[in-house]
């Protein structure tokens, strides 16, 4: 293990660390202004992509508007408690516990009534164990719906950032997955373990080599903040007005 | 006179085909006997008085009877109408029209006379209708508001009456209906053709002023819809006639309230009639009394169909909402999903999603973001939006406090704010002592952004107002805690609070959740939380339905746009124009549950705006009450209806016009070009009452008699008839033996 304080960048990081913390009482008194992202439990239990989730939320902070908790709160899937929390992040080294059917019935009506959960798989491993796993839930969950690659033009795309694509520790599939209902894709699975790109330690750097280097984890940052948006702000960027805008940035 | 006539008395028509047969067949016998057997001459002798004898025998059974008739003759019937519409009641400086048809019959006594010995004479009075009338009640008879030439054609003279000589038409040849719009080439319709075919008699006809000179300048028709969407553009359709005066340059002007919307220039050739297309493009939602006029010209005959007012009700086709929001959370969130769902709003949306302390850390071209168009939202743009939604907006750093009174003033004209809370909205966002605040239903206090859990509770007058039913009233204690609030300084005057904080006090009452304001024109609604997303989701998670969230959300956009079905009261007018002396009628329907205290009427005339009639509305046990004014005076109405209680916060206005001019009187010029083709078209003849007499009518006489008493003698009764026949039958059967026959 990295020793945290043994420089002046350390202390420097610890610093910073507080004063983040602080930020996030401070948010605390903005009620729901305040984003907080709901993460399942893996079995056997761990904080697997914590430290990237909680980057993620420190970008999102910094460079929007958006109002988030640094801290993610665990939920139990079975529990009303999902409901709280309408963007649910699920990444689990191995296989994803399998659920029961309360679950699964619970997690369909967080889905059905208006929730987003994000998938990021850790492994990077398309077939690899958590992606089988996940794939066997959501099968259970949305029998007669699969997941298919989300179309550049999707306005995922551009909720915030014009994305060319979705980045992470390792590219293992250049495209989004999803499961759409109706005109809003209820689940967002990413397989380059976008979170493991964004991961810090406690002292700054990087937990985590990216194989394409600092575009690859860029491009991750990206596509995870643009994911949030597309939780909290739907379809917005698709409104006529955004339209030339947006079409004239693409062709530069 | 009389006459004699020879009838059968058996003769039905099966015993004729009998006879017919039996005889022919015997015949046929007899036929076969004499053939070849004699010289042709002897065969012809002889079958030919059998079929002479056959054929009296068939007679004889067919009783053939003579009739002796004692006859009288018959009078046909002679038609005369006179047409006894409102036109027929214009003169000017003359007579009346109706007079001088009137003066012409009397002397025309002499030939009526004459007329009468001849022909039943039938008197008609037609406007719109015709009815039979005694000839002397005509100068009593009242006016009508139209008149229709063929259908009193088609009452007076049935089609191919048998006993009808002719129609005598008395008229000026205004026709308001199915002949208004015959040009001057004088050609009938088809339609009106065929009815005057169908007549099979001549019609005479009389025209009335046809040489008098008649100046008039007129609005002759206006076709508008009723209806019309708001903020497209309406077009009325103006007719314009000229009669006998020549238009140069007139303007034609449509007026709402005084204000001038649309004119044109219009220019006319004497006997003229011009089309004119307003436009205007109506900018607010309800029911609206417009005028259409033309200045009056010197000379001109008649001065009231110079101007004609009409209502038109300005729906919305869609409803269109600003929805402006400081920052992306799940509150937003689950509101514009239920603005967009909604297919009839046209949502326009600005989300913050950079402020100017955020570094997204790249160039603007890797962004999806745009500039906030703050001057075009707020400048031109704001009129057209029916609903601005503040949801957690805080006006400061994009320069909207600059456009803030300009906000203030579109909800005073007629339009609707919603704001709703967050740590950047009402007064933690900056809002106290702005000119928002003016408008809004709470009054605020800096930093009133309060963050706790606490569940919203229906004020009384809440539980009754539309705002808040969601179908079971049990739904709001099932609804999640919110959680926070904005805590207002106090509820502002003529606001009403629908939800409130169960413990938190503002003032001595429970401090406003949801509060709702009537501002001038318009409407503000104000709801102190960001919490209501938990309404939908949170109560979703909880096996509740997400429906009911949203069904309050249409209700208070609905209310904010003073949808009919939202309001407390209504009050409908039964039709928007009512012809001169028919009585209007009004509906009051009172929302249920709702306390009215005690409700009045009030009549203005909108030119003046002078109240006419005031009186107490009451209500029977369902809420309604039908009321009904009689004898209002020409022109456009206003009417409504309000609570004594002026905190009541019931009212209900409709518009209606009573028409000072028929349809009729648009179009006053005589036509004696119409009556002319009346009379060639059916064989009459054409007159005038001014230089013609009735002695030259065209009439159909056919000879007509009544039977007054008729004798019946069957033949068999005169022996030589039974002798011919036996004669016959015996000089046949001397022949036969004669010829060696047996």
């Amino acid at each position: 293990m990295r020793p945290v304080f043994r420089t002046a960048p350390g202390l420097l990081c610890l610093v910073l660390a507080w004063s983040t913390q602080a930020r996030a009482d401070d948010l605390s008194q903005r009620g729901d202004q305040q984003i907080v992202i709901g993460r399942l439990p893996c079995n056997p239990p761990g904080d697997v992509r914590s430290h990237g989730l909680r980057q993620l939320v420190w970008e999102l902070q910094k460079r929007t508007s958006v109002e988030a908790r640094l801290e993610p709160l665990l939920v139990d899937p079975a529990s009303q408690a999902i409901f709280r929390t309408p963007l649910l992040v699920w990444s689990c080294e191995g296989a994803a516990a399998d659920l029961d059917d309360g679950a699964l019935a619970n997690l369909r009506r967080f889905l059905t009534m208006g929730g987003t959960l994000w998938v990021d798989d850790p492994a990077a491993q398309p077939d690899g164990p958590f992606d089988r796993s996940v794939r066997h839930v959501l099968t259970r969950i949305f029998p007669r719906r699969a997941l298919r690659p989300v179309s550049p033009e999707h306005v995922l795309y551009k909720t915030f950032f014009l994305l060319r694509g979705p980045g992470g520790r390792r590219l293992a599939n250049p495209d989004i997955l999803a499961v759409g209902l109706g005109d809003r894709l209820a689940v967002v699975y990413t397989q380059n373990d976008l979170l493991g790109a964004l991961a810090k330690d406690l002292v700054g750097g990087w937990e985590h080599v990216v194989e394409g280097g600092s575009h690859q984890r860029e491009a991750a940052l990206f596509a995870g903040i643009n994911i949030v948006f597309y939780a909290v702000c739907l379809d917005y960027k698709n409104d006529r007005v955004h339209l030339p805008f947006i079409l004239k940035r693409r062709r530069l | 006179m009389s006459d004699s006539l020879l009838v059968f008395e058996n003769a039905a028509w099966w015993q004729v085909l009998l006879a017919v047969g039996v005889l022919g067949a015997a015949l046929g016998l007899a036929c076969r006997g004499v053939w070849g057997a004699l010289s042709r001459a002897r065969q012809v002798w002889l079958l030919a008085l059998r079929g002479l004898g056959f054929a009296a025998l068939g007679l004889l059974l067919m009783g053939p009877a003579i009739q002796q008739r004692q006859l009288s003759p018959l009078k046909s019937r002679l038609a005369i109408l006179v047409d006894t519409s409102e036109s027929m009641g214009l003169g000017g400086e003359r007579a009346r029209r109706l007079d001088r048809v009137l003066g012409f019959l009397k002397d025309q006594a002499g030939a009526l006379a004459r007329l009468g010995e001849r022909f039943e004479l039938d008197w008609w009075a037609f406007d719109r209708r015709a009815e039979p009338i005694a000839a002397d009640s005509l100068e009593q008879r009242e006016l009508g508001p139209a008149t229709d030439l063929i259908r009193a054609l088609s009452s007076a003279a049935p089609s191919r009456e048998r006993d009808l000589a002719g129609v005598v038409l008395f008229s000026d040849g205004t026709d308001s209906e199915r002949l208004a719009g015959m040009g001057e080439d004088a050609r009938l319709p088809d339609s009106a053709s065929r009815v005057i075919d169908e007549l099979g008699v001549p019609v005479n006809t009389f025209s009335v002023d046809a040489g008098g000179h008649f100046s008039d300048l007129a609005i002759s028709d206006l076709a508008s819809d009723g209806f019309a969407f708001i903020r497209n553009a309406v077009e009325i359709d103006v007719d314009v006639t000229a009669t006998g005066l020549r238009a140069s340059s007139l303007p034609l002007v449509l007026e709402q309230d005084g204000r001038n919307l649309a004119s044109a220039s219009v220019s006319l050739e004497p006997g003229e009639t011009r089309r004119v297309t307003l436009k205007f493009v109506p900018d607010r939602v309800g029911e609206f009394i417009y005028r259409v006029s033309i200045p009056v010209q010197p000379g001109e005959r008649i001065e009231g169909n110079n101007a004609r007012s009409f209502v038109t009700r300005i729906v919305r086709d869609k409803i269109r909402v600003l929805h402006l929001v400081g920052r992306p959370a799940w509150d937003e969130r689950f509101l514009r999903q239920v603005l967009k769902r909604n297919p009839n709003i046209d949502l326009v949306s600005f989300f913050i999603l950079r402020t100017l302390s955020d570094a997204p850390g790249v160039s603007q071209d890797e962004l999806s973001l745009i500039p906030f168009p703050v001057v075009d939202l707020f400048g031109k743009e704001l009129p057209t939006f029916d609903i601005v939604i503040f949801q957690n907006f805080n006006h400061g750093p994009y320069q909207v406090g600059f456009f803030l009174p300009r906000l203030r003033d579109y909800v005073r004209e007629g339009g609707a704010l919603l704001m709703l809370g967050g740590d950047l909205s009402f007064g933690s966002g900056g809002y106290s002592l702005t000119a928002i605040e003016e408008v809004l239903p709470v009054e605020l206090q800096p930093d009133d952004w309060r963050v706790q859990e606490y569940r919203a509770i229906a004020t009384p007058e809440g539980t009754h107002h539309p705002v808040l039913d969601l179908g079971d009233p049990g739904t709001w204690e099932q609804f999640p805690p919110l959680g926070s609030f904005h805590l207002a300084r106090a509820v502002a005057p003529g606001a009403r609070v629908l939800l409130a904080h169960p413990f938190e006090r503002v003032q001595g009452q429970r401090a406003p959740v949801l509060a709702i304001r009537e501002v001038g024109r318009g409407r503000s609604a104000a709801l102190l939380t960001d919490g209501s997303w938990r309404w939908n989701f949170l109560h979703a998670g909880r096996g509740g339905s997400p429906r009911a969230y949203h069904r309050f959300f249409h209700n208070l956009l609905r209310w904010l746009i003073r949808d009919p079905e939202m309001e407390s009261i209504a009050l409908r007018s039964a039709r928007t124009r009512y012809q001169p002396g028919e009585p209007v009628r009004l509906s009051v329907r009172l929302a249920d549950k709702v306390e009215q205290g005690s409700l009045r009427m009030s009549l203005r005339r909108a030119e003046d705006g002078q109240v006419v009639q005031r009186r107490p509305v009451s209500l029977d046990e369902s809420g309604r009450a039908d009321l009904e004014i009689d004898a209002l005076e020409p022109g456009a109405y206003s009417v409504r209806v309000e609570s004594s209680d002026p905190s009541g916060g019931l009212e209900a206005s409709d518009a209606f016009v009573v028409e000072g001019l028929s349809r009729e009187l648009g179009h006053p010029r005589p036509r004696p070009d119409i009556l002319r083709a009346i009379a060639e078209a059916s064989g009459g003849m054409a007159g005038a009452v001014e230089n013609s007499d009735m002695d030259g009518l065209r009439l159909r006489d056919p000879e007509r008699f009544r039977v007054e008493a008729s004798t019946t003698r069957p033949l068999l009764e005169h022996i030589w008839v039974l002798a011919a026949v036996i004669s016959l039958w015996a000089l046949e059967w001397f022949l036969r033996r004669r010829w060696g026959f047996a």
